[in-house]
């Protein structure tokens, strides 16, 4: 019943989206790729050193997606506005922020972020960017899947180390 | 003062002849603005900006004039003007006493900002040019311009339309407005100067944020006026900026004491005003530092949104707003600010709305685009603030108020009241009755708060945030459910499971799928309950605990359902087809046909299906499928494309809500011609419609493939009492094949209870076949490869029982045939079960009677029944002579033989004795030439040959009827018997009349030939007895091989005279060597006309048809005639070689 009961807490964070609580400055960071049929294909998250050992509570990752997805109209919005890849923070959801990042080939990079770290986040999303195009030259990965690798995935955490939580 | 500054317009003082003025101030007034002036030189680098100048119009008073170092800019008089019209006398006398006076007035004050007009009349003007320097101006400039000659000019005729006048009235506007730009600069540069000295202050103690805001403001009210709203603008923007780095700070411990008043307890939270340009009460309260946070934060904000609104820009002060209400509740939290629950919600809402209806009176209809992209997050953040009140107040529906959240209505709407009641009457629903009505009661808020979700929900879809949205769609889904319309409430909760679902978020989709669940179960739908409650036992997202818990719901409610309700569903998600094999797509009639499945359970327990089954469809005969399709093992694998990963199989239950876009484009090239001339080409797209189409609006299309429908299962593959344990599972289907077709698997259907869970198998292609094979009957010949007449042979019968089955007690029946019989060895009872396709052998033995009038095989039909299957089985059975005789005769001078040839048609052999030839008269007696007791073998390879020497008692025997007959015994024939063969022939005309004998000589010395040399061929005929007397003959030379040329008639009619003839005829020998003489024939002439010669005929052929007459050259029967020298040859001697010239002459 932990999944019911993180729905209403879902539910009551809609009701207050962006008024900043800033007693509760953590430092965590949730990346994730969309793909073009809006669909995630890769996610991360990233604890800062003194909370790696923290129990991880299980509707993170529910929450997390709930507001990368709402997100995504305001960086398909944002999009417009601005030639740059690295489109800053686009949205507000209580005391996450939401970063994007849109590739030439429009994968969009999103990062909720707690702390506000645009050149980390930045650099981030850059190096991302060059892991994800290296990877998507494989020939037996089709753009759009679930990425499915585990040295992906240890880049991410060691972009994510070295720019975000490090 | 602020009459003035209402004006809008820059003050301007006007001294000296006020009648004069009163006469041309319309002029004055009305002209200024016409021409817009670049304002260059401005303060700290500020760009230019084109200005048009107004200025009201004042009488001057020594009182109004301020000190040049005031701190005030926009009620200051910035410049003075004297009018006057006076002549040089009325000058001298008064005038110039006014305006020293005047002049040193300002001068006192230090303003430089003055100008002189000097307004000249007609007869003046004639007067001036007589003497120039006696004029009004020329005293006024010398008396009071000194050096500054631009402060004082000259207009004519001011109330002429005259050229002259115009252009005298452009050139005072060109300088009035020019001064009036540097009085301006000049001013609010000093302004400016000493408000930046002010605001670096700001961090000493006593500064007062407030003195401050005014002095800047102060600024901004003076741009304002001006026009330049942008500059204005900046102005608030950087006092925002400053107040929010104050708040900060404070928070963070560097304390300001002018702060404290804000933050006292909070008792007013009537939101944002817009409806005037300034509000002075709220200014003199900010001015006063008596406004609280809110009250300071609304004025700030109406400041900016009614600079925003000059500048047109509406839809920004939309923009600003939800950053403006975010931050100020912020700094109501930094700041502690005492507030009573549910108040700042109040406030939220109020300035929401209030933003709202103020932008959408000052938006046009072009901008509602630009305007909807902020106004929709505004209505959904009041939506919010809303619901919260509704929380906070007990309103929600369901909930009862407690006496507690009574009051605190009364208390906020309390709160509400805004300090001026100016109410425009007939106009909208103003905010603050607005939430007033919403909180008055649980249904007046249900009404309002449905609204506002509908209006933000309308705006997002306008702008195309469909996500934002369904996210209220799901709030309000919510709300739906609390107020028990579960019908709505399932309509939001699905919308926004299919889009998490369309978008691939699994997570999400399921999750909301638990609110799904209970929405459903309340609504006692067990169909959608149970679709739901599948759905979410089955998904991997979710967890184990929670799956397991809906799955026992979802037993537990089908134990409790009637049985005869049936839930169709579809089964993706929940089972997985992963592969369907079929070993053996072309089965046999009455046969088993298999399928084997790979199913994937996803039900995190193990469940035991009552059915699994697939219903299969006959193909229609007109559209076979690949006859490819039958010959070998098919195996379907069903793994969702990666490319399409969760976007079509992913949707169970659930209809998408867009369309996915089709995978290719489909072009078409056209051509267009006239007159057989290619007048254009090009390509066009046929599903383009499918492709531009707006995908968000279309729900209806379902994809047909994904219906719920069961099929007809009727007839189809089954598989009963499964248990699928969660993972991989392999069934095994059978069906029995009763009907000979081609069949079309079409659907799968697990059947748990009363669910039916259903997948359609169409697109997968998977036939298969059931075919029927006739049963069928051979008759084989044992050790032979045929079937021999005459001998009575081992055969077997075999019975193809083909797709048909026997079983012990069938019986075959055989029909017998006229002239075969045939005999069965054993029985014709089937003793043990014999399935399809399989050989029943029956040993049989054939007999059929030779055919003695006819060479040719002899073809049987051989017929079976059986009895089982009541079927009458044909087979043909070809006989053959087991062999051929022939006869030959033969002579030798009268003496006669016959040759009797038996030749063998088998492999086998067949031992030949006993000959005997009987002759039918007692003219002829035979004697046998051969070994009579010897035994002869006859097979294929080997013939036998008898020969009888014939012997004739009587003179003339014409004709004579032989039989012969011999035993035979062969190896094949199962009776072992010694067969007699008869076998029949006649002979006729076989005795010898004449005796035809020839031979070459050489003519020279009757002996050798030579080649070249002519010989002669002799030529006799004898005949015997039983020659006819008289009987004309003809003898014909054939030379052979072009060995010899006949010399004269090769052909010649002869009698014979005394039994005897002779005849020499040339012959010239060709070749050396031993040749064959020239063959000599001689046939019977018979002449149909007298006259013909024969001798024509020399060349011709026997039998030839000439010209002239028609010889018959009949030939004789065999043995009439013994050519003796048919074989005798001659030696012919090559040509000797002489010097002689040899001369061939071949006639």
């Amino acid at each position: 019943m932990t999944t019911m009961t993180s729905q209403r807490r879902l539910r009551s964070l809609v009701l207050s989206r962006s008024e900043n609580d800033p007693e509760n400055m953590s430092g965590m960071y949730y990346f994730i790729i969309v793909g073009h049929y809006d669909n995630p294909i890769f996610e991360a998250e990233f604890n800062p050193p003194n909370k790696i050992n923290e129990p991880k509570i299980d509707d993170h990752r529910h929450l997390n997606q709930f507001i990368a997805h709402a997100a995504l109209d305001l960086v398909d919005e944002q999009a417009w506005t601005t030639s740059n890849m690295y489109l800053k923070v686009v949205d507000k959801f209580n005391e996450w922020f939401v970063s994007a990042f849109i590739t030439a080939g429009r994968m969009r990079f999103l990062m909720l972020h707690d702390v506000k770290n645009e050149d980390g986040i930045k650099n981030f999303f850059t190096e991302m960017y060059d892991t994800y195009v290296k990877f998507a030259m494989n020939p037996f990965y089709e753009i759009n899947t679930p990425i499915k690798s585990q040295a992906f995935e240890k880049k991410a955490q060691f972009f994510g180390r070295k720019y975000l939580t490090g | 003062m602020y009459n003035c500054m209402m004006e809008g317009k820059p003050i301007v003082t006007c001294h000296g002849d006020q009648e004069l003025f009163s006469q041309l101030h319309t002029r004055v007034v009305q002209g200024l603005p016409k021409e817009p002036t670049e304002w260059k030189s401005r303060s700290y680098g500020r760009p230019p900006r084109t200005l048009t100048l107004e200025a009201s119009f004042v009488p001057y008073d020594a009182d109004i004039l301020t000190e040049e170092d005031e701190p005030v800019l926009v009620s200051r008089p910035y410049f003075h003007i004297f009018w006057t019209a006076c002549d040089l006398e009325s000058y001298k006398q008064t005038v110039k006493d006014e305006l020293a006076e005047w002049q040193a007035v300002l001068k006192n004050k230090n303003i430089p900002d003055w100008l002189i007009v000097v307004v000249v009349k007609d007869e003046s003007k004639v007067k001036t040019k007589l003497l120039p320097r006696a004029s009004v101006l020329d005293k006024v400039k010398s008396d009071f311009c000194g050096k500054n000659s631009d402060r004082c000019i000259v207009l004519t005729e001011p109330l002429k339309t005259e050229q002259k006048s115009v252009e005298s009235w452009n050139n005072f506007f060109v300088r009035l407005r020019n001064l009036l730009l540097t009085a301006y600069s000049r001013q609010m540069t000093r302004f400016e100067n000493n408000m930046r000295t002010l605001r670096e202050k700001r961090n000493e103690k006593g500064w007062n944020y407030h003195e401050y805001f005014i002095v800047q403001e102060e600024l901004a009210f003076m741009l304002e006026m001006l026009g330049v709203w942008e500059d204005a603008l900046v102005q608030y923007d950087e006092l925002d900026a400053m107040f929010a780095q104050f708040v900060e700070n404070h928070a963070a411990g560097a304390l300001c004491k002018w702060l404290y008043p804000l933050i006292g307890p909070c008792t007013n939270w009537a939101g944002l005003s817009l409806a005037k340009q300034i509000n002075y009460d709220m200014r003199d309260l900010v001015k006063h530092n008596k406004a609280s946070l809110l009250e300071f934060r609304d004025y700030l904000f109406s400041r900016q949104c009614a600079l925003l609104f000059e500048l047109r820009r509406p839809w920004e002060a939309a923009k600003r707003a939800l950053n403006y209400l975010h931050s100020t509740i912020q700094e109501m939290m930094l700041l502690e600010v005492e507030v009573p629950e549910g108040a700042l919600a109040c406030w939220v809402f109020l300035s929401c709305l209030e933003v709202l209806n103020i932008s959408e009176k000052h938006s046009d209809k072009l901008q509602i685009d630009k305007y909807s992209l902020y106004t929709a997050s505004l209505w959904d953040h009041a939506r919010k603030k809303l619901k919260e009140l509704g929380n906070v107040c007990g309103l929600t529906p369901g909930d009862e108020p407690t006496s507690q959240q009574l009051s605190r209505r009364v208390d906020l709407a309390s709160g509400m009241l805004s300090k001026e009641q100016d109410t425009d009457p007939g106009k909208k629903l103003r905010p603050v009755d607005r939430l007033r009505q919403a909180l008055s009661s649980n249904n007046s808020f249900k009404k309002h708060y449905l609204e506002i979700c509908e209006l933000a929900m309308g705006t997002y879809k306008h702008i195309g945030r469909f996500r934002s949205s369904r996210i209220i769609g799901r709030d309000l889904a919510d709300f739906y459910i609390k107020m028990n319309e579960l019908q709505k409430a399932e309509t939001f909760l699905q919308d926004t499971i299919k889009m998490y679902q369309q978008e691939g978020w699994q997570n999400l989709a399921d999750g909301t799928m638990l609110e799904l669940a209970q929405c459903q179960k309340n609504m006692q739908q067990p169909q959608k309950y149970l679709k739901t409650a599948c759905q979410i036992s089955c998904s991997h997202n979710l967890k184990t605990e929670e799956r397991k818990t809906y799955f026992h719901q979802v037993m537990e409610l089908l134990s409790k359902q009637d049985d005869k309700a049936i839930y169709s569903l579809k089964s993706s998600g929940i089972f997985t087809m992963e592969e369907a094999v079929i070993v053996t797509p072309s089965v046999s009639l009455s046969e088993d046909f298999v399928v084997d499945l790979k199913v994937t359970n996803h039900f995190p327990q193990t469940i035991t299906c009552n059915k699994v089954s697939i219903s299969v469809i006959k193909c229609k005969p007109d559209q076979p499928p690949n006859p490819s399709l039958f010959t070998q093992k098919k195996i379907c694998h069903i793994r969702t494309p990666s490319l399409t990963n969760g976007k079509y199989e992913h949707l169970a239950n659930f209809q998408p809500i867009k369309k996915q876009l089709p995978a290719e484009l489909e072009f078409v090239a056209t051509i267009e011609k006239k007159e057989d001339k290619i007048t254009g080409v090009g390509v066009t797209c046929v599903n383009d419609h499918e492709l531009l189409k707006r995908l968000d609006s279309n729900p209806q299309d379902v994809d047909s493939d994904e219906t719920t429908e069961r099929g007809d299962y009727s007839m189809g593959l089954l598989a009963t009492n499964i248990t699928l344990a969660p993972g991989e599972n392999t069934i095994q289907l059978i069906m029995k094949c009763e009907e000979e077709s081609v069949f079309h698997l079409r659907q799968l259907c697990v059947q748990l209870k009363q669910m039916y869970f259903l997948k359609s198998l169409t697109s997968c292609g998977l036939y298969f076949r059931v075919v029927c094979h006739p049963p069928a009957i051979h008759l084989n010949p044992v050790n032979s490869e045929m079937f021999l007449m005459g001998i009575e042979q081992e055969a077997v019968l075999e019975v193809n029982t083909g797709s048909l089955s026997l079983s012990p007690g069938d019986q075959f029946e055989l029909f017998p045939t006229s002239g075969v019989d045939l005999t069965v060895i054993g029985d014709l009872v089937q003793n043990v079960a014999v399935g399809p396709n399989k050989l029943v052998k029956i040993s049989v033995t054939v007999f059929c009677e030779e055919n003695s009038e006819s060479d040719q095989n002899i073809e049987k039909q051989i017929l079976c029944h059986v009895t089982a299957w009541n079927k009458t089985l044909e087979t043909t059975v070809t006989f053959v002579h087991p062999f051929e005789i022939s006869h030959k005769l033969h002579t030798s001078k009268e003496r006669k033989y016959i040759q009797l040839t038996v030749q063998g048609s088998t492999v086998s052999e067949f031992k030949l004795s006993r000959p005997e030839l009987c002759a039918l008269t007692a003219d002829v007696d035979v004697y046998l030439m051969n070994n009579p007791t010897q035994q002869l073998t006859v097979s294929n390879v080997q013939a036998a040959n008898y020969v009888w020497q014939v012997k004739c008692n009587t003179a003339h025997v014409s004709a004579v009827e032989m039989g012969l007959t011999v035993d035979h015994t062969c190896v094949l024939d199962m009776a072992g018997l010694t067969r007699r063969h008869a076998y029949s022939f006649s002979i006729h005309n076989f005795q010898t009349r004449y005796l035809l004998t020839y031979d070459v000589l050489s003519v020279e010395d009757k002996r050798t030939c030579k080649v070249g040399k002519m010989c002669s061929l002799e030529v006799k005929v004898k005949s015997t007895e039983l020659a006819p007397q008289d009987e004309r003959l003809v003898y014909k030379v054939s030379t052979g091989q072009q060995a010899w040329a006949v010399s004269g008639k090769s052909t010649e009619v002869f009698k014979l005279t005394d039994g005897c003839y002779k005849n020499n005829i040339d012959v010239l020998p060709l070749r050396a060597g031993f040749i064959h003489l020239p063959r000599v024939f001689i046939y019977k002439y018979s002449k149909m006309e007298a006259n013909a010669s024969a001798e024509k005929q020399a060349d011709e052929k026997p039998k030839m048809k000439t010209d002239q007459s028609e010889i018959n050259f009949e030939e004789f029967d065999t043995g009439e005639v013994y050519d003796d020298s048919g074989s005798k040859q001659v030696h012919v001697k090559p040509e000797q070689c002489s010097n002689d010239v040899e001369i061939s002459v071949v006639s």
